[in-house]
C-alpha cells in the first residue's frame, strides 16, 4: 500500500513550470531516489514536499492526509540539507534538541531521544562541540541526528554527499544504507549522482525538465532504460548511443548495423527494416572479438578494466570497456563485437525504447 | 481554482508578516523623517513666526524672495565651493593616500599607525573639533600664528575666521582635515578587495606603481570612488555643525551656507516661512542628487 | 648603466618623501589633541606663555572644575540619550532587515527603497516641522526629543548594514528551523540575532559615535542643561569661559574621552564598521 502520494504535483514561477505533474507512489520504508541533471525540478519537488515551496498544483498526501496546507514542521518529515544547515552557534546536542525544544518536549524524554540517535550515529563524544569543530563526515551525522531525533515518518535528503570528497561519500553511503535497515524509515533522497541512485535505493525516480523520465528499482532502469536520456543517464561509463539503420527483422529481433557494428537486438515494438534507429549499448556490453572495427583514440587503464575510447567506421564515437590486462594500441585499431541481448534499440525519432 | 486562492491567501499572509516586521522602523521614518519633509514644502508658502496664529498663504514669493536675497547666492557659492574642494581632498587625495598605504611600502606596523593617525579626527564630536581649531586659529595666541612667527612668515599672520574672505576657506580646510582620513580608510577597504595578482601580473610586466595606481587601483575602486564622491557632496550639501560652531555664517555672512542660512532664519530671525523655503530647496537638491546616484548605479 | 643606477636613488629618495609626507599628516592629525589634553592641565597665562610645551605645573583641578561646572551632567545626558537611541535602533533596523531578507511580501523592494532613501535626506529639512512637533506633544527639552528623531535617522544605514550582514547567513538555516517546528520570532531570536552580533557591535558603535556626536537636534530640540548634551553643553561651556581656557579645554578633553577610549580599545571594530559598506 502506497504511504505517500504525489499526485500530479508542480510548480509553477510566473509563467515558467520548474515541475510539471508528476505522480509518484511511495510504500512505506521505501528508499526512493530522484535523480536528474541540475536544472530537472528535483530540488524543487523535495522541497514542496517538505513544506518549503508551495505547491501550485496537485496533491500531497501522506500516511492518508493531504499536506498541501500544513506547516512544514506538521507534516510529519525531516529534512537532511545539502549544506546540513546546522545552527552555527549551537553545540551538537542543542542542534539536536532544537525541535525537541520547540515543541515543548519534557526534558528527560528529549534527553532520551538525543542520546538515542547520538548512540545510532556514534555521535557521543562530540555532543558538546560547535559544527566548525566537526569534520564534513561528523556535521553530516548530526544532520541526521537532527533529523532522526524527530522521529518522523518520511525522511528527505537534499544532495546530502556532494560536500563530501569522494571517499568520505562512499563511507556515508554505506552508512546510510545501514541507516535505512535500521530505521526502517521511508526516505526520499534527491541527488545528481546516479552511482548514489544505483546503490542506495529501493527506487528509482528519474527527472527531467520538470517531468518523470522513468519510475523502476535500480537494475531494471539499467537493464531497460525507457528512453535514450534515462540510458545515457544511468550507467557508468555512459552507454554508447549509436546512430543505427535496420537492416532486417527475423523473429521479433531487429538487425541494426551502425557502421559496421551488427548486432541483433530483441525489441517489443518492430522497426521497419530501413529505419533510423538508436543503437544503445554499454561499453561493458562489448567486448573485443571479430566484429567491428574501430579505430581507438585514447585509453585509461583503472587496473581492474580498461577503457578504450575509439571511433566506429563514420567516425561516431564508441567507449569500449576491455579487460585490464588487454593488450592495444593506442591510436591503433581494433576490432569489438556486442554481448548477445544487452544491446537496446530506440526510436530515432522519439528516443523512446523500441 | 481552489489551488490559485490558496496560493493567494498564503502570500497575502505572508505580506501582513512582513509588514509587520517592518513597520515600526517604517513608521519611524514617515512620522520623523518623511513626514516632516513634507511639511516643510507645505510650510514654505507661508509667512508666520514661530508665536504666531495667522499665517499668511503667500505662494511662491518666498522663493522670490529668497532668489532676489544676496545671502542665498553666497550659501550657494559657499556650498559649492565646499562641495568641490571637498571632492578634490576626500576622493582625490584620500584615494592616493590609500593607495600608498596599501602598496606595503611602509612596514605594517607603521602603516597601521599612520592609518589610525589619519582616522582619529574623524571620531571626534564636529563640536570640540570646531572649537580646538577656533582656539588655533586665534590670531597671535593661537598655534597657528605662532608657528608663522617662529618660522618667519609672520607677515601671513591673518585672522583667519574674522575675515570675509578666509573664513569659509579656513572652516573647509577644518572640515578636510577631520574627513580626509576617514575616507582614506574606506579606500584602503575597496583597494584590499582588489584581488592582489593583478598587481603582481603588472609588477611582472614591469610597470611602475603609478601606472599601477592608473590602470588597476582606479578601475577596482570605481564604485567606491562613486559611492564617496555622492556621499561628499551631499555632505558639503547639508554642512551645517562645524560652520555653526566655527563661525556661525559670518562674518558678515560671508560664511554662510544653507544651513546656517535657514538655521538663522528660523531661529534667530523668526521667519519660520522663509527657513522652510530654503529647506525646501536644500530638500530638492539633495533628492536630484540622490537619484543621480541611483542612476548611476543602475548603469552598472 | 647610468639609467640602472639612477633608478635606486630615485627610490630611496621616494621613499624617504613618502615617510615625511606621512609623519607630517599624521603629526597634522593627531597634534592638535594632543595639544587640547597638555593646555586642558595649564593656566590661561601658561598657555599664552608657552602653548607648544608641556605644563609646568600640572593643574589637574582644571578639570575637577569643569566637571562640576556642569560636564558631568552632559555627559550623563549623553550617556542616557546614546545608549537609549542605540538600543531602539539595531532593535527596530534588526527586525527590519530580518524581513527583507528573509520574508517574501508585497511592496518589499519599495519598503527597501524607502528606509534607505531615509539617508539621503538630511535632517535640516526636516527641522522645523520637527520642532513644531516637540513642542506640540510635549517633547521639547525632553530626552525623547532627541532620541525619537536620532532613531530615524539612524535606521537607514544600520538597516543597510546589518541587512548586508544577513543576507549572508544561509537561508538553509531558517528552513532547517521552519522544518524543526519554529516561528518566525523563534528564527529570529534563536538563530539570527545570535549570529549577528559582530554587525550589531559594529553597527551599535557606529550609530553610538554618531549620536554622541550630533549638533543639529541638540541645538534645537532641548534647552535645559538637564537634558542638554555634551555637544551642545560644551558650546554653553564655550561662551561661559572664553576666559578661562584652561578649564574650556579641559571641558572638551572630557567630553571626548569616552569615544577615544573606545575607539582606542575597539579600534578594529571601529575602523572595520565605519569603512563597513564601502564595498559591496
Amino acid at each position: 500500500m502506497s504511504y505517500m502520494q504525489i499526485k500530479g504535483i508542480a510548480k509553477r514561477y510566473g509563467t515558467y513550470e520548474a515541475v510539471r505533474g508528476i505522480d509518484i507512489d511511495i510504500a512505506e520504508r521505501e528508499f526512493v531516489v530522484i535523480v536528474g541533471p541540475s536544472g530537472c525540478g528535483k530540488s524543487t519537488l523535495l522541497r514542496m514536499i517538505a513544506g518549503l515551496e508551495t505547491i501550485s498544483r496537485g496533491d500531497l498526501v501522506i500516511d492518508g492526509q493531504r499536506m498541501n496546507d500544513v506547516r512544514p514542521a506538521d507534516r510529519g518529515i525531516a529534512m537532511v540539507f545539502q549544506s546540513y544547515a546546522l545552527y552555527p552557534h549551537k553545540t551538537v546536542e542543542q542542534n539536536m534538541g532544537f525541535a525537541l525544544k520547540v515543541a515543548k518536549t519534557p526534558k528527560d524524554e528529549a534527553a532520551r531521544k538525543i542520546a538515542r540517535a547520538a548512540e545510532i550515529l556514534q555521535l557521543g563524544p562530540l555532543m558538546k562541540r560547535l559544527p566548525k569543530e566537526l569534520s564534513g563526515g561528523q556535521r553530516q551525522r548530526v544532520a541526521i541526528g537532527r533529523a532522526i531525533v524527530r522521529n518522523p515518518k518520511v525522511f528527505l535528503f537534499d544532495e546530502p554527499l556532494s560536500n563530501l570528497d569522494a571517499s568520505l561519500r562512499l563511507q556515508m553511503r554505506i552508512e546510510l544504507a545501514q541507516l535505512h535497515r535500521e530505521l526502517q524509515a521511508t526516505m526520499v533522497y534527491v541527488t545528481h549522482d546516479q552511482i548514489e541512485a544505483m546503490t542506495l535505493a529501493d527506487k528509482i525516480v528519474v527527472l527531467r525538465d520538470g517531468l518523470v523520465e522513468q519510475i523502476g528499482a535500480p537494475l531494471e532502469i539499467y537493464r531497460r532504460p525507457a528512453n535514450t536520456f534515462v540510458a545515457g543517464f544511468i550507467g557508468s561509463p555512459k552507454m554508447n548511443l549509436l546512430k543505427a539503420r535496420v537492416v532486417a527483422i527475423e523473429a521479433g529481433r531487429a538487425r541494426v548495423d551502425a557502421a559496421g557494428l551488427l548486432c541483433d537486438v530483441t525489441v517489443d515494438h518492430l522497426p521497419a527494416v530501413g529505419a533510423e534507429v538508436t543503437l544503445g549499448i554499454r561499453p561493458e556490453h562489448l567486448a573485443a572479438g571479430p566484429g567491428a572495427s574501430v579505430q581507438v583514440q585514447a585509453s585509461e587503464r583503472l587496473g581492474g578494466v580498461t577503457y578504450a575510447y575509439a571511433r566506429l567506421a563514420d567516425g561516431q564515437p564508441v567507449t569500449v570497456q576491455l579487460d585490464g590486462e588487454h593488450d592495444f594500441a593506442t591510436d591503433g585499431g581494433l576490432t569489438v563485437q556486442p554481448q548477445p541481448g544487452r544491446a537496446h534499440l530506440f526510436s530515432g525519432d522519439s528516443g523512446l525504447r523500441l | 481554482m481552489t489551488d490559485r486562492s490558496d496560493h493567494n491567501r498564503a502570500t497575502w499572509r505572508q505580506s501582513l508578516q512582513g509588514w509587520l516586521w517592518v513597520a515600526p522602523a517604517l513608521l519611524f521614518l514617515v512620522i520623523f523623517v518623511y513626514g516632516p519633509a513634507l511639511t516643510n514644502i507645505r510650510f514654505s508658502m507661508f509667512s508666520f513666526s514661530a508665536m504666531s496664529l495667522d499665517w499668511d498663504f503667500v505662494g511662491f514669493d518666498n522663493y522670490l524672495r529668497l532668489w532676489n536675497d544676496p545671502k542665498f547666492m553666497t550659501a550657494l557659492t559657499n556650498n559649492a565651493i565646499y562641495a568641490v574642494i571637498s571632492v578634490s581632498c576626500q576622493v582625490g587625495i584620500a584615494l592616493v593616500l590609500a593607495a600608498v598605504l596599501e602598496a606595503r611600502i611602509f612596514p605594517d606596523f607603521s602603516a597601521n599607525l599612520f592609518r589610525t593617525a589619519l582616522f582619529l579626527p574623524s571620531i571626534l564630536p564636529v563640536v570640540v573639533v570646531g572649537l580646538v581649531w577656533q582656539l588655533l586659529l586665534t590670531p597671535t595666541t593661537g598655534l597657528i600664528d605662532q608657528i608663522l612667527w617662529e618660522t618667519g612668515l609672520a607677515s601671513w599672520s591673518k585672522a583667519w575666521l574674522g575675515e570675509p574672505d578666509t573664513a569659509i576657506f579656513a572652516v573647509i580646510f577644518v572640515s578636510q582635515w577631520q574627513w580626509t582620513g576617514y575616507i582614506m580608510a574606506l579606500f584602503m577597504v575597496a583597494i584590499r578587495a582588489v584581488p592582489r595578482d593583478l598587481y603582481e601580473a603588472m609588477e611582472i610586466d614591469g610597470a611602475s606603481g603609478i601606472q599601477q595606481f592608473w590602470h588597476i587601483t582606479v578601475p577596482g575602486v570605481r564604485e567606491t570612488i562613486l559611492i564617496v564622491t555622492i556621499i561628499t557632496i551631499l555632505g558639503s550639501l547639508k554642512v551645517f555643525d562645524i560652520v555653526w560652531v566655527m563661525t556661525a555664517g559670518g562674518p558678515n555672512h560671508s560664511s554662510e551656507v544653507l544651513g546656517t542660512m535657514m538655521y538663522r532664519a528660523a531661529f534667530r530671525d523668526d521667519m519660520i516661512g522663509y527657513s522652510s523655503t530654503i529647506a525646501t530647496v536644500i530638500f530638492f537638491i539633495a533628492l536630484t542628487i540622490g537619484l543621480v546616484q541611483i542612476k548611476l548605479q543602475k548603469d552598472r | 648603466m647610468a639609467a640602472a643606477r639612477s633608478i635606486p636613488v630615485l627610490a630611496v629618495l621616494n621613499r624617504v618623501l613618502l615617510w615625511a609626507v606621512f609623519l607630517t599628516l599624521a603629526v597634522v592629525c593627531v597634534y592638535p589633541m594632543v595639544w587640547l589634553f597638555l593646555n586642558a592641565f595649564k593656566t590661561t597665562n601658561d598657555m599664552f606663555a608657552a602653548t607648544w610645551g608641556l605644563p609646568k605645573v600640572w593643574h589637574w583641578e582644571n578639570f575637577s572644575t569643569a566637571w562640576n561646572y556642569g560636564i558631568s551632567r552632559y555627559l550623563l545626558n549623553s550617556l542616557i540619550v546614546t545608549t537609549a537611541t542605540v538600543v531602539i535602533e539595531l532593535a527596530l533596523a534588526t527586525m527590519a532587515a530580518y524581513a527583507l531578507v528573509v520574508l517574501n511580501f508585497r511592496a518589499k523592494a519599495a519598503i527597501y527603497t524607502l528606509i534607505l532613501g531615509g539617508a539621503i535626506l538630511p535632517p535640516e529639512v526636516s527641522l522645523i516641522p520637527l520642532f513644531r512637533v516637540m513642542a506640540e506633544t510635549g517633547l521639547y527639552n525632553t530626552y525623547f526629543a532627541l532620541i525619537l528623531p536620532n532613531v530615524a535617522f539612524g535606521l537607514p544605514f544600520t538597516t543597510f548594514l546589518i541587512r548586508a550582514y544577513m543576507t549572508g547567513i544561509p537561508g538553509e538555516l531558517r528552513e532547517a528551523a521552519l522544518m524543526d517546528g519554529a516561528g518566525e520570532a523563534r528564527i529570529f531570536a534563536e538563530v539570527y540575532l545570535p549570529l549577528c552580533r559582530p554587525i550589531l557591535a559594529s553597527a551599535g558603535l557606529i550609530s553610538a559615535m554618531r549620536v554622541w556626536n550630533e549638533f543639529i537636534f541638540a541645538l534645537t530640540f532641548v534647552e535645559s542643561d538637564s537634558v542638554k548634551t555634551v555637544t551642545i553643553g560644551v558650546m554653553s561651556f564655550a561662551v561661559a569661559l572664553r576666559a578661562d581656557w584652561g578649564v574650556l579645554m579641559a571641558g572638551l578633553a572630557l567630553s571626548i574621552l569616552p569615544i577615544l577610549a573606545t575607539f582606542l580599545v575597539m579600534q578594529r571594530q571601529f575602523v572595520g564598521g565605519l569603512t563597513s559598506g564601502a564595498v559591496k
